[in-house]
């Protein structure tokens, strides 16, 4: 399994167009951050909401590009099946592209919170006082990404086509599961099930807590346990 | 006594409701090249996923490897193509370098100058989507190669390649299992080509191997030996001959292959 992650990272660490593109979006978060905070000159408001806001629409768009270079191009040449064929056990591979892809993930989200940093530091903002909150910001929204991949991840292994993952990690991004159990949530029948505590959303935003710990861990390990059975049993194609 | 180096014994596969291998008995001995044939779709992928784990079998029992291998030990001592499974964006070398870091081969830099050199990509610069189908095969038939494995497993090893490729498939082969002692498994449809490689061979017919035979078995398969006659005057040695009592039953003139043609006209060479 080390074997395969060090191939994926050194193959991938090749990839040009890959830095071209997240250089784009830290460049827009340099920029949006930047301007955000040139009106009044050290505006901390402003600073802290341009921030918060880039962060969590730009987390979907890195969270695709990633998924791309570890899941595409694999399932495009069907290079896992060498994996495999070497002698690497399915559910390893699972776990090993699982790891590649948040390790990335938490790479890109601390450089979004230190290029937060460094443009805070140009103007002249206390960024101390922030960036601890900034860090949490972050935080969190790995953690949601590391719920959602999970669970796109079965999909992905099952169906063999990372096109069916982008739509399940899109549902999960753009809150339409939230939207979808808060209805539920709020019918009679259910209500007392107080299901809206339940999502991912709603978990990360309590994070103090032990059981929203527990039930996040929850999600990911259920997730592995299903991509394991349909993976492992899947005949793969050559 | 012999090594066996892979046997499988009443190996069952189905793929749904449809059973490929009923029941498949095969032992292949150790530095021997083994040919396996059969129609489309009789199951001879089957068998070497079944081999390499890319699929699960239903019944029976698998043994690769030397003696007191585990089944992971063994997969492990093997090389393989099955299919070319490379990243369309990325060089032959660089293909080859992702599969030395997985396979854990020492010494990649050296390895891959070797193999490429012997499958005469060493020079291609163009990235892998840009391969013809035989520049595909080949860079497959590298990268079996790579770490000098013990067993080497081939599928269609030689579809889509000119005779020149063909032939130096074969002569690597031949190569590999003549200098290195290594265990060849080949699939091929280009039975002549499987004649001139392989040591023995099997016939994989209804899911099920339906006759094993060796080199020798195909010429005791005929009744008959020829000879070779030269002759300035060809009557007058068939009158000598008739009059010895050798009964003449038929003449031909001796023909040269279409590969030996081929290569005449442009210029390649056979190696061998």
């Amino acid at each position: 399994m080390n074997k395969m992650i060090r191939a994926d990272f050194s193959r991938i660490s090749s990839r040009v167009p890959r830095y071209i593109i997240l250089l784009l979006i830290f460049a827009a978060e340099a920029a949006t951050i930047y301007f955000a905070t040139g009106g009044s000159f050290g505006d901390k408001r402003y600073y802290e909401l341009s921030f918060t806001l880039f962060c969590s629409a730009t987390q979907f768009f890195i969270g695709l590009i990633e998924m791309a270079y570890i899941f595409g191009d694999d399932l495009k040449a069907k290079v896992m099946q060498l994996g495999i064929g070497v002698g690497v056990n399915r559910r390893k591979i699972v776990f090993a592209k699982w790891f590649e892809i948040v390790i990335l993930i938490a790479i890109d989200m601390a450089v979004m919170v230190g290029i937060a940093y460094a443009i805070g530091t140009i103007r002249q903002i206390p960024v101390n006082t922030f960036i601890m909150g900034f860090t949490k910001d972050a935080i969190r929204n790995w953690i949601s990404f590391v719920v959602f991949i999970s669970i796109s991840m079965i999909f992905i292994f099952a169906f063999q086509s990372l096109a069916i993952g982008y739509v399940i990690f899109t549902i999960f991004n753009f809150d339409i599961i939230n939207i979808a159990v808060s209805v539920l949530a709020n019918m009679k029948l259910l209500k007392w099930l107080h299901l809206d505590q339940y999502t991912v959303t709603a978990l990360v935003g309590h994070l103090k807590s032990v059981k929203s710990i527990a039930l996040l861990a929850a999600y990911v390990i259920v997730s592995f346990i299903i991509t394991f059975i349909v993976y492992g049993s899947k005949e793969l194609e050559f | 006594m012999s090594d066996i180096v892979i046997s499988l014994r009443d190996v069952t596969k189905r793929y749904g409701m449809s059973k490929v291998l009923k029941g498949v008995n095969l032992d292949i001995e150790k530095g021997e090249i083994y040919g396996l044939i059969g129609k489309n779709g009789s199951g001879k992928t089957t068998i070497f996923k079944t081999i390499l784990g890319l699929s699960e079998f239903q019944g029976g029992t698998l043994f690769v490897g030397d003696e007191g291998d585990t089944l992971k030990q063994g997969r492990a001592k093997i090389g393989f193509f099955i299919g070319t499974h490379f990243f369309p964006y990325m060089t032959a070398k660089q293909n080859l370098k992702y599969y030395c870091k997985l396979k854990g081969v020492k010494g990649a830099r050296a390895e891959i100058n070797r193999v490429l050199e012997i499958v005469g990509l060493k020079d291609v610069k163009s990235k892998f989507k840009a391969y013809s189908l035989g520049m595909k095969q080949r860079l497959g038939v590298a990268a079996a190669m790579l770490g000098n494995p013990e067993i080497i497993i081939l599928d269609e090893p030689t579809n889509g390649l000119d005779p020149q490729g063909i032939a130096d498939v074969r002569n690597v082969l031949k190569k590999l299992n003549e200098e290195y002692g290594t265990t060849i498994v080949i699939s091929s449809h280009i039975l002549g080509e499987l004649q001139n490689t392989a040591h023995r061979f099997a016939i994989l017919n209804d899911g099920v191997i339906a006759n094993v035979f060796s080199q020798e078995d195909l010429s005791v398969e005929s009744e008959y030996e020829y000879i070779k006659l030269k002759s300035s005057d060809i009557q007058m040695a068939k009158e000598v001959l008739e009059h010895v009592g050798i009964e003449i039953q038929g003449e031909k003139k001796e023909t040269v292959s279409l590969e030996d043609y081929y290569f005449n006209v442009v210029g390649g060479q056979e190696n061998e």
